[in-house]
């Protein structure tokens, strides 16, 4: 299972990648000069931001089903905290997404 | 040249609200007014438009609409056993059923009680905005950061307005911080986290919003079918969580300011 995630997020990688390098080597003999690096920070920026957010959100999705396994009668009163802090650490990787946002529209202006 | 790009642009944004007489002229405009100094202002002139406006009225139309039916429906004899069937009556009792549990839970009943029709109506106005979202050729006006903005503003002042209310110059004094010799640094620190309150609570609920608009419509650019519909059932999901989060926290910040300040600590 692990192996075909593995092959089949490889097949999605270099696919993905392709298009996207085109556009960057079309913009370069275009002689737009940073908007490919912009492209670039616009795209690790979500990146790394999800990553991290994804992360902490398994964590705190993982204690609070926890909590609920060992105390089904606690359900009600676990889920709200949880959203609260699952939106917490969301907000960060959605401005990490406003910063994306931001630096796409500075490359393509 | 710079006109030909503006109506490329907008023949690409055309929703159902630019039909109604009026609305496609002061799109026109306003796009022509914010490009024009070279810059659109922050997140460009796609988050800008009219139908962000004129859909915020039509959810306001329509909340009244659904209020006046709520009040035929459930007022006299007829408004002391819940409804029968899940209709419009139920949706509305559930929402604020619910929103009066939560709230109850943060700020205690009694409080729950006050704040319900300020925070309540948050819920609503959010709900239906996000929802318009969903509905193709509808824009949700929660997209736009100026809708957002206005609406954690108005928490912004209710939490201090109700701060200084209850607890008098304590609120302010609070804010200092126990020890007189930290006061200068905590005192700035705080005010800064209560301005970044505002900020971060219209920048969700808008990057939320436009993130899952930007999904749907990435999705459709790779295929027409099924697969976008998928998405969307994921955007009912965070429509929800999002309304639910704008208002529980603004419940916590305004529960947190009418807090009774207590010296034993």
């Amino acid at each position: 299972m692990n192996r075909f995630i593995a092959k089949l997020s490889f097949l999605f990688t270099a696919f993905m990648a392709a298009p996207a390098l085109a556009q960057d080597a079309a913009e370069k003999a275009a002689g737009t000069g940073d908007a490919g690096w912009i492209a670039i920070a616009a795209g690790l920026a979500i990146g790394i931001a999800a990553f991290g957010g994804s992360l902490g959100q398994g964590r705190a999705a993982a204690a609070a089903l926890e909590g609920i396994a060992r105390n089904p009668g606690a359900a009600g009163k676990i889920q709200g905290p949880m959203i609260l802090g699952l939106a917490l650490i969301e907000s960060l990787v959605i401005y990490a997404f406003v910063i994306a946002i931001l630096l796409t529209l500075k490359a393509t202006a | 040249m710079a006109d030909v790009q503006n109506a490329a642009q907008i023949g690409d944004h055309e929703t159902w609200l630019h039909l109604i007489p009026g609305v496609r002229e002061l799109d026109h405009a306003l796009v022509e007014n914010l490009t024009n100094d070279g810059h659109g202002f922050l997140f460009g002139t796609e988050m800008h438009r009219m139908p962000h406006v004129t859909g915020l009225i039509l959810v306001a139309i329509l909340l009244v609409i659904v209020g006046v039916m709520y009040k035929n429906r459930a007022s006299g004899e007829a408004g002391i056993v819940p409804a029968r069937k899940f209709g419009l009556r139920g949706f509305v009792d559930g929402i604020l059923d619910y929103a009066r549990q939560e709230m109850g839970q943060v700020m205690g009943p009694a409080a729950a009680k006050t704040f319900l029709p300020f925070i309540g109506t948050f819920a609503f106005i959010i709900l239906f905005s996000n929802f318009m979202g969903l509905i193709p050729g509808f824009l949700p006006p929660t997209e736009s950061l100026n809708t957002t903005f206005a609406c954690s503003i108005l928490v912004f002042f209710a939490t201090h307005y109700y701060g200084f209310k209850v607890n008098g110059v304590e609120h302010f004094k609070h804010m200092a911080g126990p020890v007189l010799a930290l006061a200068p640094l905590i005192f700035v620190i705080e005010v800064i986290g209560h301005l970044a309150r505002p900020a971060s609570l219209s920048l969700r609920l808008a990057g939320n919003m436009i993130g899952d608009h930007m999904a749907v419509v990435n999705f459709l650019d790779l295929t027409k079918l099924i697969v976008p519909v998928a998405i969307m059932g994921l955007g009912v999901i965070v429509c929800l969580v999002q309304t639910l989060v704008f208002c529980l926290l603004s419940t916590v910040y305004i529960g947190m300011a009418i807090e009774k300040i207590d010296h034993h600590h």
